[in-house]
């Protein structure tokens, strides 16, 4: 009976309780700090002979040049860790997560090194989130030697920038540019984005310009003004050979795979007009843009639908883009009267193009969707020629802002501009292309 | 049988107790922080920019006028120009005499219908007016009374409470997002989760809990982690305010 009448008050009391209860509703938009901490660990020797070496290591070093091309990390020194950054092992249940939380640390990056007497060397890293301790990526790599150890870093940060993005193509990818070294010569040349594996593949006399990769990474196409003529020029990377074509036409001014591997190519026929040619790159195949104005610099989407031209049909030269399906062809850009070298992103939402305004050329990237246009490069000197890269994120192009025209990286957004090493001479007509595996 | 019938009315009260209770507590309030909050003074209501509607002028009835009607385009040869006939003029009726008496009489009922209809006129007058005063109050109520707009309550008053209350919600907001961080990647990918935190009256952070899951996981770790590190919130308007749940959006407001 008293259990009863307890459990009867009880249950009479239990509204009361529950109604001193309230709730607020709040909605937070965007995070507070776009960038995330992360700490590199000390390199550890897998074989359980604790840390590799206090000396600076190789392959942390590429992964730190690499990782501060993402400006969404920030990478704290391990010296402000309580404790240091030399770890008990790599593996989750080693680490203690909670030190790297009190210098608010979001991602621990570890790395492990497995030395064995007659096997290849086997490479491991992981990072970890603080906060959860989970995985966040993990990869192996075997036969790691000195030689492939930037190698290896790429591909780890492509594997991390994919988790984080969705996309790790930059890491993936190379870029190909024109560098002046002397009078009237002008060759093309790659490197990684980076600034690695820095690289002369042209050797013609006379200028080559504006190149272009397949989608494979396999050629390069770029238009070549000799003394007397004008030739396409096409470097096979395979076979390290580059030949020329001598087009049915004068003046080459833009050339561009198409993703099925056919070359368009704005050539002067009586009037400047975009073409495409023949697989043998010897006959035109079809008129892709054709007016009574100049037509040049075409720049495809990923699918090969849509291309993005600069034509002066109406007066100065603007940005247009045609769908090379329905035919239809629309003006992208309104202000300003000299907008140029625009490129598509490979999923065919954005231009970005160069603009001249008061103060020099400025990169602007416009949204097709919505009809809107961001400023994202500042000067000083002029911001000419974008590329996009294949992640449609990071964006390259050239500029003069330190006195002779180099290759810079920003991302469509805007934001912190890093220069990419291409050594002496001007660097221009950066074009980003894809990794050829070996 | 009688200990039955004692738990059975015991459990029936309670039940009816708990249903009163429950009706009487009220829902959980929520704050849309996206609109900003308005305070109004009604006493001296701003003019609102929309121009109000004028009342309707009072137009006196007059008659329409007939239009005249629009001539005909007739060919005319002067050859078969014809004489109009002479009409017979009816013979005018001969007017009653009038006395003094009956004209004042008239003039009297006269007088009398123009001011009843004068009378009518103004009231109508009047009315017109307030019906637009009123309408243009109720359009000004409506935009005040915009999804998230203040803190308003079902009748569209704004206490000085539900302000309070936004402002505390704002504070929040500042202190979480402070500590949430998160790569801004500007991805068309919508993530939102949803985290409750208990906070005492002091507004220290008791325990917190991922409430909705955004099915990223390291999205929601940058939520909660916000949360960890974020430890002291505001003390809240209310003593009874201790409950958070907050939306961790991932998009930025435009």
């Amino acid at each position: 009976m008293r259990i009863f009448l307890v459990a009867a008050v009880w249950v009479c009391l239990l509204p009361l309780t529950a109604r001193a209860e309230k709730a607020l509703t709040i909605d937070i938009h965007g995070p507070g700090m776009s960038r995330v901490n992360m700490v590199l660990a000390a390199p550890m020797d897998l074989a359980g002979r604790g840390e590799v070496s206090r000396e600076p290591d190789k392959f942390q070093e590429y992964l730190k040049q690499n990782l501060k091309f993402l400006p969404f990390i920030n990478l704290v020194p391990g010296s402000e860790i309580l404790g240091g950054v030399v770890l008990d092992g790599v593996d989750r249940d080693r680490i203690d997560f909670n030190r790297f939380q009190l210098r608010r640390v979001d991602l621990v990056l570890t790395t492990g090194r497995l030395f064995e007497p007659g096997k290849p060397t086997r490479l491991e890293c992981r990072v970890y989130e603080v906060f959860t301790g989970r995985l966040l990526v993990g990869r192996a790599y075997l036969g790691v030697a000195e030689e492939n150890l930037a190698r290896v870093a790429d591909m780890f940060c492509a594997s991390f920038m994919e988790k984080l993005t969705g996309n790790g193509d930059f890491f993936r990818s190379v870029l190909a540019f024109t560098k002046t070294e002397g009078q009237g010569l002008r060759g093309i040349w790659t490197v990684n984005p980076q600034g690695r594996g820095l690289r002369q593949v042209t050797f013609l006399a006379g200028s080559s310009v504006s190149p272009s990769w397949s989608k494979d990474g396999r050629y390069l196409v770029f238009g070549h003004h000799g003394t007397y003529d004008h030739t396409l020029g096409v470097w096979d990377a395979e076979q390290d050979r580059t030949f020329q074509v001598k087009l049915p036409g004068g003046t080459i001014a833009g050339a561009v795979f198409t993703p099925e591997g056919r070359v368009a190519v704005a050539l002067s026929r009586g009037n400047m007009d975009i073409f495409l040619l023949t697989p043998e790159l010897l006959k035109i195949r079809k008129t892709l843009v054709r007016s009574w104005a100049i037509d040049v610099s075409p720049s495809l989407d990923k699918s090969g639908k849509k291309m993005a031209f600069v034509s002066d049909r109406q007066g100065n030269p603007q940005v247009y883009v045609k769908n090379l399906e329905t035919d239809k062809t629309r003006r992208v850009t309104y202000e300003g009267n000299y907008n140029t070298s625009p490129s598509l992103s490979p999923d065919g939402r954005l231009v970005a193009f160069s603009r001249r305004t008061k103060n020099g050329h400025r990169i602007f990237v416009h949204n097709l969707a919505t009809s809107t246009e961001k400023q994202v490069t500042f000067g000083p000197g002029n911001d000419e020629e974008p590329a996009f890269a294949p992640d449609g994120y990071f964006l390259a192009f050239s500029s003069n802002r330190s006195g002779r025209y180099k290759i810079y990286l920003t991302t469509r957004h805007g934001g912190r501009v890093r220069m990419v090493p291409t050594g002496k001479g001007a660097a221009t007509h950066p074009c980003f292309g894809p990794v050829r595996n070996p | 049988m009688r200990v039955l019938s004692w738990i059975l009315s015991l459990f029936l009260h309670a039940g009816v107790v708990y249903a009163g209770a429950y009706m009487a507590t009220p829902k959980a309030v929520r704050v849309s922080l996206d609109t900003p909050v308005y305070q109004v003074d009604l006493v001296r209501l701003a003019p609102a920019k929309k121009a109000r509607p004028k009342p309707k002028p009072v137009v006196l009835a007059k008659p329409a006028p007939v239009p005249a009607p629009a001539p005909e385009a007739v060919e005319i040869s002067p050859a078969e120009k014809k004489v109009p006939e002479k009409k017979p003029v009816p013979e005018k009726p001969a007017k009653p005499k009038l006395d003094r008496k009956r004209v004042l009489a008239e003039a009297l009922t006269h007088a009398q219908k123009d001011v009843a209809w004068l009378k009518r006129m103004d009231r109508k007058a009047l009315e017109n007016e307030l019906s637009g005063l009123r309408e243009s109050v109720a359009e000004e109520d409506s935009a005040l009374r915009l999804p998230g707009a203040g803190t308003g309550n079902a009748t569209g008053d704004v206490s000085s409470e539900d302000g309070l209350i936004a402002i505390y919600a704002k504070l929040v907001e500042m202190a979480v997002k402070e500590n949430w961080r998160f790569p801004r990647l500007h991805s068309e990918r919508v993530l939102v989760a949803k985290v409750e935190i208990h906070v005492n009256p002091d507004g220290g952070i008791l325990d917190y809990k991922l409430l909705v899951s955004s099915g990223r996981p390291d999205f929601d770790a940058s939520a909660l982690k916000a949360v960890d590190e974020t430890k002291q919130l505001p003390i809240p308007p209310r003593p009874d305010l201790s409950v958070l749940r907050i939306n961790f959006n991932l998009q930025e407001l435009e």
